[in-house]
């Protein structure tokens, strides 16, 4: 039974210096993945506790974790198994829904009473400051240290752990590190076909395809029931194929063409962009939806819409939308084409952060901190992420021809057994994570070449400026107001200028400015930190 | 009767003397009252302190008395923000509309039930209408979201056959926005808020009606000369509490309805904050705002009980 | 008296047919999708009957422990609160009636200001935590437990009972405790069932008090329960320009809409009950102090 993993994981090993580091540090050589075993005796005592913790392995101890993934569900399968394995008792705190997650957070923390072992959070940067200088989260460092053959250290390389550095130590870990492109342009290869089109390369031969999407019937089921482009509202990377191959990255700040540091929205090609996008609308080529509802797994289980920029993952067969989208399309496929071509020839796909979308940290009410750290650390691992995240396989799943997950129980007892609820402290994306199929694959290993473009482009802050947060709620209501207006034809194109001018005129040159101080600074920030790191972990 | 002249004094008299023997004669009522006093004391005026919060850049690790006192500054945010003045109009437009809309119809529909004569049809047909007040806005405002799909929404199926064949994407549309609102609002409270007319209408005499029969009067009539009126202190009532809600213009509802496209028409005082502020923690903004809110409430509320006075209703004091 | 039905009855019995049929449409609507099968239903277009009729969805709502467990503590908080709620406001209200309780003025003032006026969120939280209700079923129950607005409805509903009465009882030697609980009460019948129901869909839909007081999850009200399976992960993930959270399973729509036919049924079932009251039981516009 688990011979069928077994060999997918070694053939994937093969590779997996290839995965491993793709974000690597600037000039850093693409880390080891030999143990540092020398780590351990070498460190400073930082405390007398981690040596008596050491000795203590054996005790059982119990400790509170804040819980956001997962079913929710308490005493379950999951939850036993990390209990027997690493010989605890935790007691799961688990958070409210997004809407309310902040709050109940900020209420845990400013609590002693009720502050757990183990908190997790998801963005709240401030926060994170405002606790490690109340001394309210435990400096990892000396726990790292500690612990022989960390996997996490051994997962994440050194931009992802940037951001949880803070005075001149980590005090958290990421939760989960997005793939570093995970999105792609979706096409329908049988419309293609039923089209007599080539797959389209350029931005013309794209606007070509949309509009025969719904002018020449690509069904041929005699309605004119089909639309060009679909998505879901409120984000605009659904739009990423016309505004990336224009080089318009409207959500971000950007390196303008003098080197500064400058707003994405502001620069000329967007307009090119948004003129484009108007005329589109104006043929009928977006299906309506797209501006006011999120329903693109909706549109993509029905089959009636030739193009999306949607999640590469969607293809992975298990996927109920995918499933749903077979039954009513038999004959249906879907295809991820490399992304377009603009005018001057640029093209990207979207390009994440490499960093952790939530972070997880221990705090000063742990008694045992060494043994918790050891625990998560434990956690971190491969086939511990494997057993949490999928189960155990043959029982829970079973792994296809084409190499991805296959659930053999329902939702309902995967719930009951409580899978996923730790995969807010790990959830890998190298070999480990088994719920790709080989052509998913594939397409995350390209998407990470095609994105590349823009990561040259766009700036990265590993936090937000003071200014950016007091800003940025109105000079993005400001920008969606404008540009979707402009889309719709509510607004003519040239009140793009307008929009330029407003953007200035309320705080843009401030928050700009700040930008461009926080780029520069983070520079020298991550020098000084991958030094640090070297000289902490030796590696 | 008592001699009228001569008593008033020798009352006023009784009063001061006696203070103690008339609060000792209602000792029973305030051995009941007590409890619930109390907890007014305790869970209602205890927390006052905390507008000032409002005052303060609150952290919530630093507590009340440990976070840094910035005077007016988040008031100053609060205002100087440049979708203030457009964010205060459509508060004050979207709750105007409401109330001119959306006050009358649980009225109207009062009466249409009086009109009804049998019992049971009567009944059954109440016990529906207060029905969607039992569904939160979270599961409407999926339903709604359906219904007006631009493609297969029911609405738009029936708007394709007058407009070409193209529907209408009415929550992206700013023109027809506060009309979904306005329309979905009444659908929610019409029900649940009749239940005070009829319960008024139920109250009237029903000889009264009787006689006006044999004077001749008509159905017609009948409402607009007995229903109507005798409401008339219920509606005065009803208006001056909504009036004193005038700046809460329905936060869950536009939530989650609004989009980037009818910010322009659609963003009141409590979205905007809970862009601005709830979502990054930012509680004094948010208690500012409130502040803000409650004070013009009040003043809404005392301007509006005055104007009753002076038309000669009772009005809610 | 007997009228024969004329055109306008049937234009009003039009009117309101009408009415009902949209008011009940959403909950139709909600039904049936509960009893669809996930897959189909994920592909929209269902108006009036379910598409490939299946009991999955509510075979994994009843099989979620957390559905039962937030259904035990909604209960014991509902019953509590509503009885707590109800008995604490009917005693405030009727001292509230007596016109001239001296300070009579000075209370029905401090109660009508919180209408308007409240701490707000954080310094609720403060008082729940000195009051160390943190965790407790205390902490669901106490802060919504009187309301101002239920009491003014007591108020002007016991103002309405003749004098007569209770001066006969006076006569008799009844004192005031006496009188309320033995002569008022039993009289009030009507708005007390009211208030009931008014609280106990208060208690009954309050998930906001588990968020902010609550920790341990056999502590969850349903609602915080059902908000949880409710929770729309794709908004939340847009909102914060995150994707990965995609790939995290999302209760499909189908147990979304069972999940919020359990949590409402009990409500249905009772109101109807109580219907009856509410017409004797709100009698704010009719007698005013």
């Amino acid at each position: 039974m688990r011979s069928k993993l077994f060999h997918k994981l070694v053939a994937m090993t093969l590779c997996a210096g290839m995965l491993v580091g793709m974000t690597a540090c600037g000039n850093q050589p693409t880390e080891e993945s030999s143990p540092n075993e020398a780590a351990d005796s070498e460190s400073e005592n930082e405390g007398n506790t981690s040596d008596s913790d050491l000795s203590q392995d054996d005790e059982k101890i119990s400790f509170s974790i804040a819980i956001m993934n997962g079913p929710k569900a308490e005493n379950t399968w999951s939850e036993a198994q990390i209990e027997e394995i690493f010989n605890c008792e935790v007691e799961l705190i688990f958070l409210p829904g997004w809407e309310d997650l902040n709050t109940k957070v900020n209420l845990l923390m400013s609590d002693e009473a009720q502050r757990p072992d183990v908190i997790w959070w998801s963005g709240m940067t401030d926060e994170y400051k405002e606790w490690v200088d109340s001394g309210l989260l435990v400096d990892l460092v000396p726990l790292l240290q500690n612990i022989e053959d960390s996997n996490i250290l051994d997962y994440y390389d050194e931009w992802a752990m940037y951001p949880t550095y803070t005075n001149g130590s980590i005090y958290s870990i990421p939760g989960d590190v997005a793939e570093v492109s995970c999105m792609g342009t979706f096409i329908r290869k049988d419309w293609l076909d039923n089209l007599g089109m080539q797959e389209p390369k350029t931005m013309d031969e794209y606007v070509e395809y949309l509009l025969a999407c719904v002018n020449d019937d690509p069904d041929q089921n005699g309605v004119a029931d089909t639309y060009g482009f679909g998505g879901d509202s409120g984000d605009w990377k659904y739009f990423a194929p016309f505004l990336y191959a224009y080089k318009a990255d409207i959500q971000h700040f950007v390196v303008g063409d003098d080197g500064s540091v400058v707003h994405g929205s502001t620069q000329p090609q967007v307009k090119e962009a948004l003129a484009l996008m108007a005329d589109l609308y104006r043929q009928g080529v977006f299906e309506p939806s797209i501006f006011s509802a999120s329903e693109g797994e909706t549109l993509f289980a029905e089959g009636k819409v030739g193009s999306f920029y949607r999640f590469l993952s969607s293809l992975n067969p298990s996927q109920q939308y995918l499933q749903s989208f077979y039954q009513n399309n038999p004959n249906g496929k879907y295809e991820v084409i490399e992304p377009i071509q603009g005018p001057t020839g640029f093209s990207s796909d979207e390009r994440e952060n490499g960093y952790g979308w939530c972070s997880y940290a221990i705090t000063d009410k742990c008694k045992n901190p060494q043994r918790v750290m050891e625990i998560m650390d434990g956690i971190a691992s491969g086939e511990m992420f494997i057993l949490n995240k999928w189960g155990v396989e043959g029982e829970t799943f079973e792994l296809t021809d084409e190499g991805a997950v296959n659930f053999i129980v329902d939702e309902t007892t995967r719930n009951e057994m409580g899978l996923s609820t730790f995969t807010g402290f790990v959830n890998r994306k190298d070999l480990f994570n088994i719920q790709n199929s080989q052509e998913v694959n594939e397409l995350f290993e390209r998407a990470a070449e095609t994105s590349l473009p823009l990561q040259d482009y766009r700036v990265i802050l590993n936090s937000n400026g003071e200014l950016w947060q007091e800003y940025s709620g109105e000079l993005n209501a400001l920008r969606d107001q404008y540009f979707y207006g402009i889309i719709m034809g509510e607004r003519p194109i040239d009140d793009f200028d307008e929009y330029v001018e407003l953007f200035y005129s309320h705080g843009g040159h401030e928050v700009e400015e700040e930008a461009g101080l926080m780029y520069q600074k983070q520079d020298e920030g991550y020098q000084e930190f991958c030094q640090l790191y070297q000289e902490w972990f030796q590696k | 009767m008592y001699h009228k002249g001569t008593s008033k004094a020798t009352i006023a008299e009784a009063k001061q003397k006696h203070i103690g023997t008339r609060l000792w004669k209602y000792r029973y009522l305030y051995l009941l009252a007590f409890p619930g006093m109390l907890y007014f004391i305790i869970f209602r005026y205890v927390p006052m302190y905390g507008v000032v919060i409002a005052f303060q850049d609150f952290r919530i690790n630093k507590g009340i008395w440990g976070s840094e006192w910035v005077g007016l500054a988040q008031f100053y945010k609060l205002f100087q923000g440049f979708s203030f003045p457009t964010v205060f109009k459509n508060t004050v437009v979207i709750s105007l509309c409401k109330l001119i809309f959306g006050f009358p119809a649980p009225i109207i529909l009062a009466l249409l039930l009086n009109e009804v004569k049998n019992a049971r049809f009567k009944k059954v047909t109440q016990t529906i209408v207060y029905l969607p007040h039992f569904i939160s806005w979270v599961i409407l405002a999926g339903l709604i979201s359906m219904f007006l799909h631009p493609d297969s929404g029911l609405i738009n199926e029936i708007v394709k056959v007058f407009n070409n064949g193209r529907g209408i994407d009415f929550l992206v549309s700013k023109q027809y926005f506060r009309g979904i609102l306005v329309i979905t609002d009444i659908y929610k409270g019409v029900g649940w808020g009749s239940i005070v007319y009829i319960a008024a209408i139920s109250a009237i005499d029903s000889t009264v009606y009787e006689a006006a029969m044999v004077d001749g009067a008509n159905r017609l009539k009948q409402m607009w000369y007995i229903t109507l009126p005798a409401l008339k202190s219920t509606i005065v009532v009803m208006l001056i509490l909504n009036m004193g809600g005038i700046l809460n213009a329905g936060f869950e509802q536009i939530l989650l309805l609004y989009n980037p496209l009818v910010y322009d028409v659609a963003d009141i005082i409590d979205t905007y904050v809970y862009r601005n502020g709830i979502m990054s923690s930012n509680y004094s903004l948010s208690t500012a705002a409130g502040l803000f809110k409650s004070v013009i409430s009040m003043g809404l509320i005392i301007i509006t009980n005055k104007i009753a006075h002076m038309m000669e209703e009772d009005g809610l004091w | 008296m007997k009228r024969k039905h004329n055109f306008y009855d049937y234009l009003i019995i039009l009117v309101l047919v009408l009415v009902a049929i949209i008011m009940l449409y959403p909950f139709w609507h909600e039904f049936m999708y509960s009893f669809s099968d996930p897959v189909e239903a994920a592909t929209g277009g269902m108006f009036l009957l379910p598409r490939g009729f299946n009991l999955k969805s509510y075979w994994s709502v009843l099989r979620n422990q957390s559905v039962w467990s937030g259904f035990k503590v909604s209960l014991i908080v509902t019953i509590i609160g509503t009885i707590m709620g109800v008995l604490l406001s009917a005693m405030l209200a009727y001292p509230l009636s007596k016109k001239d309780m001296p300070g009579r003025n000075i209370f029905v003032s401090l109660i009508f200001f919180t209408m308007l006026f409240g701490g707000g969120m954080i310094p609720n939280y403060l008082l729940v935590k000195e009051l160390k209700l943190i965790d407790t079923y205390g902490a669901l129950i106490l802060p919504g437990l009187l309301s101002a607005w239920n009491i003014f409805i007591m108020k002007n509903a016991f103002s309405g009972i003749p004098d007569s009465l209770e001066e006969s009882a006076r006569i008799d030697g009844a004192n005031d405790l006496k009188i309320f609980f033995l002569i008022i009460l039993p009289l009030s019948k009507a708005v007390l069932a009211t208030i009931a129901l008014f609280s106990a869909v208060g208690f009954w839909n309050d998930y906001f008090s588990t968020i902010m007081y609550i920790i341990s999850k056999d502590h969850w009200s349903l609602q915080a329960v059902l908000r949880e399976i409710l929770s729309n992960a794709q908004s939340a993930m847009s909102s914060s320009g995150i994707s990965v959270r995609a790939e995290e399973a999302i209760s499909s729509e189908t147990v979304k809409a069972a999940t919020v036919m359990v949590a409402t049924v009990p409500i249905l079932l009772v109101y109807p009950f109580i219907q009856k009251y509410f017409i004797k039981g709100v009698m704010i516009g009719s007698v005013k102090g």
